[in-house]
């Protein structure tokens, strides 16, 4: 085990405080800090560690490594997309940046732990970065109030995750997930009633984190209020990054013996009240950040499809594969609502796209295809993940949840298309014309480009994911 | 009466978890709904370092340094959203926040 297995945390980490020092020389260096937190990104994606079989308290795999270069990926584009947010807010650059590098130091941390003190401290370590950037704007109350729930409910959830750490750790007295799952196996003298709802508590907050239908009530307040290009992070990040610890934490608690239909039943349970509740509520919003929002509560449970069969093996792909349409194109299409709109301190009512395709066509077209993809129609990326996912609960026996799945991304495309709508089919009757990033709109076409290409050609990237995610 | 051990020490915790879980419910004081979650934090500490004795080792104790830590920067967190929201709305009562409703 060498220094070389933590690089990219140890790159990210120096550029930070490097940023960070540089910005309170000058403030007219905002560009340069950007080139630096970029170009420190793109060693990091270079320097992830090649896939080895440590099975100590961290985890170097395929699977760590893909979930790490789309976690690095969503870091490039909000960084991108960030470059001229930074210059309209009263607070410095500098900071904002060093914190979402940390913030993605701690989620790269949280994808390798296999040892609950490092998860737990790799969780607080992004979490309280993203409750500090949620509330970067602190001009606008929204920005701040969105923080402000964020934070009171992020801090409950976490006291009880730390109580269910504290649990499983008194009942087995260990801390790593292969002795946890050994010592649950043999079954000694513990206190299974405790060990059950210790994984309860965990499992909860994971799904709190996810935003999933129960816990989900803080994404929509935060999203909404929350500094927009920073949300094509949030809402993207730390989202596959947890569920990536579901992946490797489900075969944990299922060491524990006859088990399986329980929590089996509490992800389905969890998987299509996301799906419903997401896509009913999200249908009646105006603002189209919160839209996004609870349609990103029900993509959440199409990738908690695939979890319900408990299947240890195989279940991963079908997580990846969706987990890669989700990061390109939610976060870009955040990154294109900040351009449209270009105030953070209004609300983004849809209606006020109105008229938006004939102003700004290649932002309305690369949002068109984002949209369409995001409503999982063909020829986009969107399509390919829920054809995986989908497809794997047929050939697993999840009928019941296939057919919720389809249904409601029918409903899901009714409140798409109208975004749609408003793009092209209105005149334009208002304006709304100063220049916004170039970066922004470079970075949303290329990924709207990527998500055609990826959905003509899935084999580019589905081939490997299902040989080497485990 | 009995010597004070393990189980003194784990329902302690636990009864202070619940007290703090039921402040932070039921306050409407953003301050005070934090001051709960604090107690909860602390409390696990208490359950922690009380199966730390028990287990006989230390991952138990050093998660407890952990937590302190992470306690502290989430104080310092909160505490900043505290003032920039009394700064818009002279208020910190969460009842009163509902700029995002729908």
């Amino acid at each position: 085990m060498t220094v070389s297995i933590l690089a990219p945390e140890i790159i990210l980490s120096l550029a930070g405080i490097v940023v960070l020092l540089l910005s309170t020389i000058s403030s007219k260096i905002k560009n340069l800090l950007f080139f630096i937190s970029t170009t420190a990104a793109g060693a990091a994606l270079y320097f992830l560690p090649f896939p080895t079989r440590t099975a100590g308290h961290l985890e170097i795999s395929h699977t760590t490594k893909f979930f790490s270069i789309l976690t690095i990926i969503a870091l490039i584009i909000t960084l991108l997309g960030s470059i001229e947010y930074t210059s309209k807010i009263n607070s410095p650059p500098g900071e904002y940046i060093a914190i979402l590098l940390w913030a993605t130091v701690g989620i790269l941390l949280f994808l390798k732990a296999r040892d609950f003190i490092l998860l737990f401290v790799a969780l607080e370590l992004f979490s309280i970065c993203l409750y500090i950037l949620v509330g970067y704007n602190t001009d606008s109350p929204l920005s701040i109030e969105g923080a402000l729930k964020y934070f009171l409910m992020g801090a409950f959830a976490s006291a009880f995750l730390s109580l269910g750490i504290a649990f499983i750790y008194g009942e087995t007295s260990f801390t790593r997930f292969q002795q946890i799952s050994h010592a649950l196996a043999r079954n000694g003298n513990m206190n299974a009633e405790l060990i059950y709802i210790a994984t309860v508590l965990i499992l909860s907050v994971l799904f709190f984190k996810l935003a999933a239908a129960p816990f989900h009530s803080w994404s929509p307040d935060t999203y909404q209020g929350g500094v927009t290009p920073f949300i094509a992070f949030l809402s993207t990040a730390p989202k596959a990054a947890v569920l990536l610890v579901l992946i490797k934490f489900l075969p944990v608690i299922l060491s524990l013996p006859n088990v399986t239909e329980y929590y089996r039943r509490i992800i389905e349970l969890v998987a299509i009240l996301s799906i419903v509740i997401g896509n009913v509520l999200a249908f009646q919003q105006l603002d189209i950040k919160r839209m996004l929002a609870y349609s990103g509560i029900a993509h959440v449970g199409y990738m908690l499809i695939p979890l319900v069969t408990l299947d240890l093996k195989s279940y991963a792909a079908p997580v990846a594969v969706y987990s890669l349409a989700y990061i390109i194109m939610n976060s870009a299409a955040f990154i294109l609502v900040d351009y449209i709109f270009q105030n953070d301190n209004k609300p983004h009512l849809i209606e006020e796209l109105a008229g938006i395709g004939y102003k700004y066509p290649l932002a309305a077209f690369s949002l068109t295809v984002l949209l369409i993809s995001l409503t999982g129609l063909p020829p986009t990326l969107g399509f390919i993940g829920k054809y995986f996912v989908f497809l794997y609960a047929l050939a697993n026996g999840l009928l019941h949840l296939a057919i919720i799945g389809i249904v409601f991304s029918l409903v899901g495309a009714g409140y798409y298309l109208r975004v749609i709508y408003f793009l092209y089919m209105k005149q334009d009757d208002h304006q709304l014309s100063q220049k916004g990033n170039p970066f922004s709109l470079l970075v949303s076409s290329i990924c709207a480009l990527f998500v055609i290409v990826l959905g003509i050609y899935p084999s580019l990237v589905t081939d490997w994911i299902v040989m080497n995610i485990r | 009466m009995s010597v004070v051990g393990f189980s003194h020490y784990f329902f302690l915790g636990l009864i202070l978890f619940s007290i703090g879980a039921l402040g932070a419910l039921t306050r409407r004081n953003g301050i005070t709904i934090f001051l709960s979650i604090e107690l909860m934090l602390n409390s696990v500490n208490l359950i922690l370092v009380s199966y730390a004795s028990t287990n006989g080792n230390l991952a138990g104790q050093i998660l407890v340094f952990f937590m302190f830590a992470i306690a502290a920067a989430e104080a310092a967190v909160g505490l900043a959203f505290f003032i920039a929201i009394y700064k818009h709305r002279r208020t910190i009562n969460i009842d009163r926040l509902t700029f995002l409703r729908w």
